[in-house]
C-alpha cells in the first residue's frame, strides 16, 4: 500500500448489521488525501440529498489522515464527517488525542457507519477484527465512565475510543464526538448523529505498522521541525503554548478585538477590561491547578494539561485545562471573569459530551434574551442569567447537561432554541444555525469569508488567513483577494486533510505540511497540486450542499460579527467587513460560477475524480 | 517621558509583571518602546516580527512607527488563537 495509508476502509450498516471492507484505491488517496477529503468523496457517493440528519440514511465517517501513525510530528488528528443536524448541510469536525493513529493501526483509514440500531451498540475493531457489540450497559454513562467501561469489557486497556456521552444520546444538537475524555470533534452536532444511530462508541486497538515511503527523509523533516520549534523565531511562542496552553491568549484577545465579548455585542477593552482579561489568562491559574502536562500523539508542543481543583465552589479531582475557545465562550462572551466557573463548565461539557463553543455561545444568547426580558426567571426555573454571573452559567450548563427544564430547550443550541420559544432571533450569532467561534472577522476579515462560505460554516480552523491576518496593513482591502485566499486556503486544506494539527504552524515552519506529506507518501505536492486538491475536496463538500438546496449567497452573516453597524469605539471602531465580496473573489478563484455557485464544468473535468459531481450538476 | 505598558498573555508570562513604567526620550516611537522592553526583560520576544504582536496606544490600534507622548498607555497583546 501507499506510504501513509492502511489501504482499507470499513463500512458498517447498523440496520442490517452488515460489515464490509473495501480497498482504499490509490486514485482516491491521491485525489482526496484523507480526513474530510476522503470523507467528502465517500459521503457524496453514498448519500442522497434530503435525508434526515438524525435518521438512518445519514452516514457518519471517522477518517484518518495520511500522517496519522507514521511518526510525523504533530500528525495525530482525525476527522468526523456527516450531514449536520444543525445546518442540514455538510459537516466535518476534527480532534486530536490518540484515536486517529490507533484506528489506522487497527487496520483502517476510515470507518463509515450507516443505518441505525434499535438498541445501543458499539463497534469494536481489534487489529482488523470487527464486531458490533451490545452497549446497553454503557448507555447513560459519561465520556470518562464509557471509556473505562469499554476497557473493562474488552479487557484491552490500551484501546482508544471515539464515543458519545449523554448529550449525544439525548440528540442534543450541540453534542460532540469525544475521545480520550477531553478531546472533541465537537462542532455541528456529530454526537447527535451517533446518538440517532444508537452508536455509543467506536473502540479501536491496533498494532499494524503504517508504511512510510521515505523514512530517512521523514526523520530529517522531523528533526528540522524540532529545531525550528526549539530555536526558531517562534520558539518563545511554542514554549509559552507548551507551558500555558491556548488559554493564555483569551483575555488578551478580548482586548485586541479578536475574542468576542457579550454575545458579540460588546467591546473588549471597554466592557471587559484589563483586570478581567488577566483573570481569564491561563497564566493566572495554571500553577494552582495543573497536575501534569498533556500532549496529543507525536506532539512537540503539548498544549494540554490535567488539572485538579482542590477548593472553591466546584472542586474536581481530575479535570482538564480549558482551551482558548472555551475560555472565550464561557468567559468573555458572558462578561464572566470567574475562571473556576469556566473550568467547571469545561468539565461538564467534556464528561457529558458537548461542544464547548456552541454551549457557551448558546448560554450567552440566552443571557442577552434574559437581559431584554425575552426569557424570565420563571422560564429558567430560578437561574438568574445576568452578565458575569459565573454561578448561573454553571447552573445553566448543568441544566442543559441534565436535559431538564429550560436546559432541555437550550440543549438544541441557540438557533433551534430561538425557534422553539419564538423569540430572540435578533441576538443569534450563527451561520446556518452554527454558533460562530471565538475569532472576530472585524479583526481578521478572512474569517468572514470562511465562516460564511466554507462548506462547513462557522469554523475558525478553516480558510487560509486566520488570526495572523490581524496585523497585515492591507487586510481591509477587499479587491482582488481571491488568488491569495485560494493559495493560503489550499495550504490549510492540505494540513487539515493530512491529519496535522493546526498548532504546528506556530513552530514557524509553514512548509512542514508539504515536507511531511512528501516524505510519508513519496509523492510531490507542488502548488498546482495543492490547489487541485483544494478544488476537489472543497468542491465535493460544496456540491454536497448545493445538492441539499443551499444557496450560499441567499444567507447573511450575523450583523455583529461583520460590523453592521460598525462599533463606535475600541480597536475595531468603524470596521465593516465586505464578506460577500471576499466570498465572490474566492468563488471566482475556485472556478465556481458566481451566479449559480456551481463549480464550472470544464474545471471539474480537468481536476479528475469529480465524475459524480459533474453528473449531478450537469446531468450526464 | 513616562509610558505605561500593560503586558498580557505571553508577554506578561515572560516579563513576570502585569504593568511596567518605561522612561523614553521625547519623540520615541512604539518601536523604540519595544526595544527598551526587550533590553529590560532580556527577551527578544518583544521585538521579534514573528511573535504576532498587536499594539494599542490609549486603547486604539497603533503601528510601530507611532510617536508616543508623555502619559500614553500601551497594551501589548499577542495575537494567538487555538483550541
Amino acid at each position: 500500500m501507499k506510504g501513509g495509508y492502511a489501504g482499507k476502509m470499513l463500512f458498517v450498516d447498523l440496520s442490517s448489521r452488515k460489515i464490509e471492507e473495501k480497498k482504499l484505491t490509490d486514485d482516491v488517496a491521491e485525489n482526496f488525501i484523507g480526513g474530510y477529503g476522503i470523507g467528502g468523496k465517500v459521503l457524496y457517493e453514498m448519500m442522497k440529498p434530503g435525508v434526515d440528519p438524525l435518521g438512518p440514511d445519514n452516514v457518519i465517517g471517522f477518517v484518518t489522515g495520511p500522517l496519522n501513525a507514521t511518526g510525523a510530528l504533530m500528525g495525530g488528528r482525525y476527522t468526523v464527517v456527516c450531514k449536520s443536524p444543525v445546518s442540514g448541510t455538510w459537516n466535518d469536525a476534527n480532534s486530536g488525542g490518540f484515536f486517529g493513529p490507533e484506528l489506522k493501526k487497527a487496520g483502517y483509514d476510515a470507518v463509515f457507519v450507516s443505518g441505525a440500531s434499535d438498541k445501543p451498540v458499539y463497534i469494536w475493531i481489534n487489529d482488523g477484527n470487527v464486531e458490533i457489540r451490545d452497549a446497553s450497559k454503557l448507555w447513560g454513562k459519561d465520556s470518562v465512565e464509557t471509556l473505562e467501561a469499554l476497557k473493562e469489557e474488552t479487557g484491552e486497556r490500551k484501546l482508544r475510543a471515539s464515543l458519545i456521552g449523554p448529550a449525544g444520546e439525548n440528540l442534543s444538537l450541540m453534542a460532540a464526538v469525544m475521545n480520550e475524555e477531553h478531546r472533541a470533534a465537537g462542532r455541528g452536532g456529530p454526537g447527535a448523529v451517533m446518538g440517532s444511530k444508537k452508536l455509543k462508541a467506536l473502540a479501536v486497538r491496533g498494532t499494524q505498522k503504517i508504511p512510510v515511503a521515505e523514512p530517512e527523509k521523514l526523520a530529517e523533516v522531523n528533526k528540522t521541525i524540532r529545531e525550528a520549534a526549539q530555536n526558531g523565531p517562534m520558539a518563545q511562542v511554542v514554549k509559552a503554548f507548551g507551558q500555558l496552553g491556548t488559554g493564555m491568549g483569551t483575555g488578551a484577545n478580548a482586548l485586541s478585538g479578536d475574542t468576542p465579548v457579550k454575545n458579540w455585542g460588546g467591546v473588549g477593552i471597554v466592557d471587559f477590561g484589563d483586570e478581567n482579561a488577566h483573570k481569564l489568562d491561563s497564566g493566572s491559574f495554571d500553577e494552582k491547578y495543573r497536575t501534569k502536562k498533556y500532549a496529543c500523539a507525536n506532539c512537540i508542543i503539548g498544549c494540554g494539561a490535567d488539572y485538579e481543583v482542590k477548593d472553591g465552589k466546584w472542586p474536581m479531582k481530575q479535570t482538564f485545562r480549558p482551551e482558548y475557545e472555551t475560555l472565550g465562550s464561557f468567559g468573555t462572551m458572558m462578561l464572566n471573569d470567574n475562571a473556576e466557573s469556566v473550568l467547571k463548565c469545561n468539565d461538564i461539557c467534556n464528561r457529558v459530551g458537548f461542544d464547548t463553543i456552541s454551549m457557551g455561545a448558546t448560554i450567552a444568547w440566552a443571557m442577552e434574551c434574559y437581559e431584554n426580558g425575552l426569557i424570565t426567571k420563571a422560564d429558567t426555573e430560578g437561574i438568574e442569567l445576568t452578565w458575569g454571573n459565573g454561578e448561573a452559567i454553571v447552573d445553566m450548563c448543568q441544566a442543559i447537561a441534565d436535559h431538564q427544564g429550560f436546559g432541555k430547550i437550550l440543549s438544541l443550541g441557540s438557533k433551534a432554541a430561538s425557534e422553539k420559544i419564538g423569540k430572540g432571533e435578533d441576538y443569534l450569532v450563527c451561520v446556518r444555525g452554527i454558533e460562530l467561534p471565538m475569532h472576530d472577522p472585524k479583526l481578521a476579515p478572512g474569517y468572514g469569508r470562511t465562516y460564511y462560505t466554507d462548506p462547513t460554516p462557522g469554523r475558525h480552523v478553516k480558510g487560509g488567513t486566520q488570526t495572523g491576518q490581524a496585523r497585515r496593513p492591507d487586510k481591509y482591502n477587499y479587491e482582488g483577494t481571491g488568488g491569495k485566499d485560494l493559495k493560503m486556503t489550499s495550504g490549510n486544506e492540505i494540513l487539515q486533510l493530512s491529519g496535522l494539527c493546526l498548532m504546528s504552524q506556530f513552530t514557524g515552519m509553514r512548509e512542514m505540511t508539504v515536507k511531511l506529506m512528501e516524505a510519508v507518501t513519496g509523492e510531490a505536492i507542488d502548488e498546482a497540486r495543492q490547489i487541485a486538491i483544494l478544488k476537489r475536496t472543497m468542491g465535493i463538500r460544496h456540491a454536497f450542499n448545493l445538492r441539499e438546496g443551499l444557496k450560499p449567497f441567499d444567507i447573511e452573516m450575523p450583523k455583529r460579527a461583520v460590523g453592521e453597524p460598525p462599533q463606535a469605539e475600541g480597536p475595531l471602531k468603524g470596521v465593516t467587513v465586505d464578506y460577500k465580496l471576499l466570498a465572490k473573489n474566492f468563488f471566482a478563484a475556485m472556478d465556481w460560477d458566481i451566479e449559480t455557485c456551481k463549480p464550472k464544468r470544464e474545471s471539474l473535468e480537468a481536476l479528475g475524480g469529480m465524475e459524480a459531481v459533474i453528473k449531478d450538476l450537469y446531468g450526464e | 517621558m513616562q509610558i505605561t505598558v500593560k503586558l498580557f498573555s505571553m508577554f506578561r508570562h515572560y516579563a513576570g509583571v502585569d504593568e511596567v513604567m518605561v522612561e523614553l526620550d521625547t519623540g520615541a516611537t512604539v518601536s523604540d518602546l519595544l526595544d527598551a522592553l526587550a533590553k529590560r526583560f532580556d527577551n527578544q520576544v518583544f521585538v521579534d516580527d514573528e511573535t504576532l504582536l498587536m499594539l494599542l496606544v490609549n486603547k486604539n490600534n497603533a503601528p510601530r512607527q507611532t510617536v508616543l507622548t508623555e502619559g500614553d498607555v500601551v497594551h501589548l497583546l499577542p495575537i494567538l488563537g487555538g483550541g
